[in-house]
């Protein structure tokens, strides 16, 4: 097993300032009796609200903090009192705060990260190669940290976070503040590295496209708690309800003859997107009273975007905790 | 490699990289000696014009006072080569101790070394021919050397357990700039003037006696005593911060305690 996590909880002290010389003492459970199991390899989520202890999590598997309650073992280690050996095995990349040094070029912050993890000259050499050549990284690498994009700092990121080849990346918001293209190119990387080097990746992210494009699992936070934990697909399955029906009309439709559960998602001129509640009626009659009132240059099926679905499991309280039981194993 | 050679290794890695960091604003660096250069010059103008209406107080003169200059400022430029212990209750309350803690390297002496102000060494060398210019005999430039190291010892100390309350205190940062700035003040002037508490207290809580008094004492009067004196209080000082710290570091990765404006 990876990552083994068994009814951990931790609170935090808060105080309080009332008044001008009144403190009041108030204990914060950021993260309550969470238990779960990652297997090698695989890609896992953790995803929730601000606040919903995401954040904490990461930062008690890494061991920069100890659990109040219960016990986390990674890679057969305790990472609170392993921190150091496990520091040679694990690595983390905080998408709001940088390991480059930010006037110096990349290619300083790698040699210096090959002496913080005590790799020899020639293997360093090695691991930089394949490093620069994965991310693509030659055009910029003896370029100032501060003159290179955001998208181009963020690989230089991730590529100093691999040097000492890590067996577990541990990711919090990596794409935070990145374009389209910047953020493609990160989460390519980020799934290539999960489905062909093995890397297991646990990530933290508010973008669900991200989630949806790197992980398998997930588990949803709210307020320190599971409230779900499911493979990304079966999630899907089980909360979605609706489809989307996205038609492109020969010309502006007259009448769209719905059937009841149909709804007008959006419309922008001949371009229609339709919501189908799969409850009361079936996709492929709504499609056939369409197709013979109207003339149809195209049309597409999808899933409702994965953020409707966690929005409806935070707004619903679903706690998969009770269905899957507290020693929930998240395997392939 | 051992592990003693590993964490030297380590330590030029940041030398280097932060000498390269230097190089990058070479301009404002030098910028920066110069105006540090300058202070000193003009309070030293003033010392001697002093020393001209007054020659000898409590049997100082001059000289003892461009000591005591010449040696504070060298002590400093070996700190600035620990320059994060100057940032330590930031370093904390800003989260930025977790880089270190990710790390397998020791967190504290890792977060000490990883930057470094090297300029300053510029400036030490200035003052250290200056001294050598005044006082040109190989006894008092060693013991001149000691001391400086010595004393360096000593703020490094009193830093790191002024910084380390950070884990304890949010108000650290200012309780510790007073105290680091009563510390520097009371370093460079006459101190020996003092006595009854004001000495003692320079001999403890503010302890500028052991970087002017006693390095005076030792260069000029021999006492050699006193080195052991100061370098035990050096030694003590920095037990005192690593404890500090690392209880303070327990207290951070168990208790994270917040506080927060309830309106």
């Amino acid at each position: 097993m990876c990552i083994e996590v068994n009814r951990v909880s931790k609170q935090y002290t808060l105080w309080k300032i009332k008044g001008w010389t009144r403190r009041e003492r108030q204990v914060i459970e950021a993260v309550k009796d969470v238990s779960f199991r990652v297997e090698p390899g695989r890609a896992l989520a953790l995803i929730g609200p601000n606040g919903a202890g995401k954040s904490t999590m990461i930062k008690l598997l890494c061991g920069i903090l100890s659990p109040t309650q219960g016990s986390i073992r990674v890679l057969e280690m305790d990472p609170f009192k392993d921190r150091s050996r496990l520091a040679y095995r694990i690595s983390s990349v905080f998408g709001q705060r940088s390991q480059l040094w930010y006037h110096l070029p990349p290619i300083d912050t790698f040699q210096l990260l090959g002496r913080i993890y005590d790799i020899d000259r020639v293997e360093l050499k090695k691991r930089m190669k394949e490093l620069i050549e994965l991310f693509d990284l030659s055009s910029f690498l003896y370029q100032p940290v501060r003159k290179l994009s955001l998208g181009q700092r963020m690989r230089c990121e991730i590529a100093a976070a691999l040097i000492h080849k890590p067996k577990i990346l541990f990711l919090d918001e990596p794409t935070i503040g990145l374009d389209v293209v910047a953020r493609s190119t990160v989460i390519d990387i980020l799934r290539d590295l999960n489905r062909h080097r093995n890397v297991t990746i646990i990530l933290t992210s508010h973008d669900t496209g991200d989630i949806e494009r790197i992980c398998e699992d997930v588990i949803v936070l709210n307020e320190g708690k599971i409230v779900l934990e499911s493979k990304i697909r079966e999630m899907r399955k089980n909360f979605f309800h609706s489809k989307i029906i996205e038609i492109e009309f020969a010309e502006q439709p007259n009448d769209l003859n719905l059937l009841p559960g149909v709804r007008v998602f959006d419309q922008n001129g001949p371009v229609v997107k339709l919501e189908v509640d799969l409850k009361t009626c079936d996709v492929n009659e709504v499609v056939s009273r369409i197709v013979a009132c109207n003339a149809v240059r195209d049309i597409t099926i999808q899933d409702p975007p994965l953020e409707s679905i966690i929005q409806h499991i935070y707004l619903s309280g679903y706690s998969a905790e009770r269905e899957a039981g507290q020693n929930a194993q998240i395997d392939g | 490699m051992s592990t003693a050679g590993k964490y030297f290794s380590l330590f030029l890695g940041y030398l280097h990289i932060n000498a390269k960091g230097l190089l990058e604003y070479r301009v404002s660096s030098l910028i920066a000696l110069f105006g540090s250069l300058l202070n000193s010059a003009i309070w030293l103008v003033f010392w001697w014009v002093f020393f001209r209406r007054f020659p000898n107080i409590s049997e100082w003169q001059f000289v003892h006072l461009f000591t005591i200059w010449a040696v504070l400022n060298v002590a400093l430029a070996f700190v600035s080569v620990f320059y994060n212990v100057y940032k330590i209750p930031a370093i904390i309350n800003e989260g930025k101790l977790e880089y270190y803690l990710v790390r397998p390297k020791n967190a504290l002496f890792h977060l000490l070394i990883a930057r470094m102000r090297l300029v300053d060494l510029v400036e030490a060398f200035i003052w250290f021919i200056s001294f050598i210019i005044l006082k040109p005999e190989l006894p008092a430039v060693i013991l001149f050397l000691v001391m400086s190291v010595i004393s360096s010892a000593i703020i490094h100390g009193f830093l790191l357990i002024l910084g380390s309350l950070g884990f304890f205190l949010k108000s650290a940062d200012g309780i510790g700039t007073e105290l680091y700035n009563a510390l520097i003040t009371f370093s460079t002037y006459p101190n020996w003037i003092f006595g009854g508490a004001t000495k003692w207290i320079i001999f403890t809580v503010i302890p500028a006696g052991f970087i002017s008094y006693v390095p005076v004492q030792v260069i000029y009067n021999r006492v050699y005593w006193w080195i052991l004196g100061s370098l035990g209080f050096a030694v003590l000082l920095n037990v005192v911060g690593c404890v500090v710290f690392s209880r303070g570091l327990k207290y951070f990765e168990t208790g994270n305690t917040f506080v927060l404006r309830a309106d």
